[in-house]
């Protein structure tokens, strides 16, 4: 937990719709969460909020990051590592899966994070530049593209609209749980879902009148 | 296809430039100008515009094509450049940024001034301020305004005068604050906007219905406000 900072919707993943992802289910987690959330925050404000600022250590990451692009000189294009991240997403990460073609894919995104570690930026302009920011978003494309994957691979079930040729049943023994991917190490954790009852108040019916 | 393309980037270049571009268009499919950004892009990095959602609800993407202001995501290259050469500028009248980013500040300033949010002095109900769905009704046509400024670049009133002049998309908006039943400032919005420049410099040329690419109507809301105003009797 990171104090001052607020996340909803789908980068928040509280998975109101568990296995399913439908059209619209981001609305829902949008107008729920946005709402408690802006009430926490303006409550958190009033009581004075505990905010973290970013370590040194953080700051020299991102530097770093920004210098290893600004300072490229030659190497493949960005257009080129984002293409072929889309073709490997799509072909091999969509909803009906196999184990070998995910592990086999697995491997290619490892060695296109060798490729886009080195690969260049052409445009090095300080204004407007869209070629930067899209590289730095392709480092973070592959970041969610490897979570995405590994841990898709390794729920060996299919669930909700998560379809896999080798595992073909819904394995609640095992797999009744959020999936937590820790990028360090590529390591897939679980946590249970929160099961307790939580009750509401039901609406009594009445005439809709203005 | 001939594509004419306006560049600058004011970190190297002295004065803009049209580039003269040759693209290869896949075979029977219609792309869409963005389409066309992107593919060019892919090939010369350093080209920059705006885009985001890529099916015209983000409103980041005008710019003027072909002469004309519109969404590139949303046009057809058939459409924008039926001779088959595609000439591609920034939205006129703003400044340049760079290609074909405009400094939208301008734009926004006078949409800051009508005060695009709703105003209502009376103690807020426990649920929510209900209107009756005629009143409603009242809204549509109003409120769909992506704030994309396709018309209020096409706009020579706007152009002349855009610190003076709030031009169409912001009076759209402030026809939609005055239309909304839920509203009580009814009187300190029209006193806002009653001296000579804000709404009267509109001189219906309507360029700006003609661009929506949303088919939204400003002049007509310009009209109503105009009406609210003169039956104010100032
Ligand atoms: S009708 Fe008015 S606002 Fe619209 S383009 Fe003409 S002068 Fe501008
Ligand atoms: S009225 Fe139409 S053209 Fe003008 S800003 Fe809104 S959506 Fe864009």
């Amino acid at each position: 937990m990171v104090g001052g900072l607020y996340a909803i919707g789908e980068v928040a993943c509280v998975s109101v719709h568990g296995a399913n992802r439908l059209g619209g289910n981001s609305l829902l987690d949008l107008v729920v969460f946005g709402r408690a959330a802006g009430i926490h925050i303006e409550e958190a404000m009033r009581q004075g909020i505990n905010r973290r600022g970013p370590s040194e250590a953080d700051v020299d990451r991102a530097t770093a990051r920004l210098a290893r692009w600004n300072g490229s000189e030659s190497g493949e294009s960005v257009a080129e590592l984002k293409r072929e991240l889309q073709r490997l997403m799509l072909m091999d990460f969509n909803v009906f899966r196999s184990g070998d073609n995910m592990r086999s894919s697995i491997g290619e995104l490892a060695g296109l994070r060798e490729r886009i570690a080195v690969a260049h930026l052409a445009d090095k302009s300080r204004v407007f530049n869209t070629a930067r920011l899209e590289a730095l978003e392709l480092d973070n494309l592959l970041e969610v593209a490897e979570a995405t994957a590994i841990v898709a691979e390794a729920r060996t079930e299919s669930r909700g609209a998560h379809a896999r040729d080798d595992y073909t049943e819904r394995d609640d023994d095992n797999w009744l749980c959020h999936s937590l991917y820790f990028a360090p190490g590529k390591r897939v954790g679980k946590r249970s879902v929160n099961f307790a009852p939580q009750t509401v108040e039901t609406f009594k019916p009445t005439e809709r009148s203005y | 296809m001939q594509i004419s393309l306006y560049r600058f980037d004011p970190d190297t270049d002295e004065s803009p430039r049209t580039d003269s571009l040759e693209l290869d268009l896949p075979e029977g499919r219609d792309l869409m100008v963005l389409d066309v950004l992107e593919l060019l892009k892919a090939e010369d990095p350093s080209i920059a515009y705006r885009r985001s959602c890529r099916e015209g609800v983000c409103g980041s993407d005008g710019i003027n094509m072909n002469g004309r202001n519109g969404l590139a995501c949303i046009t057809p290259v058939s459409e924008a450049a039926p001779r088959g050469k595609l000439t591609l500028r920034p939205l006129p009248g703003l400044p340049v940024v760079r290609d074909l980013v405009v400094d939208m500040s301008q734009f926004y300033r006078q949409y800051e001034k009508i005060k695009p949010w709703l105003v209502n002095d009376t103690a807020p109900p426990a649920r929510e301020r209900l209107q009756s769905p005629e009143d409603r009704e009242k809204l549509n046509g109003l409120y769909e305004c992506i704030l994309c400024a396709c018309c209020s670049t096409a706009c020579p009133s706007f152009w002349w005068n855009p610190d003076k002049f709030v031009g169409p998309a912001g009076l759209l908006q402030a026809y939609r604050f005055l239309a909304d039943s839920r509203d009580t400032a009814t009187a300190e919005r029209l006193a806002a906007l009653e001296d000579p420049f804000s709404v009267f410099r509109c001189r219906g040329i309507m360029n700006c219905v003609s661009v929506c690419p949303k088919g939204l109507n400003p002049t007509r809301a310009i009209g109503k406000i105009r009406s609210m105003l003169l039956s104010q009797g100032i």
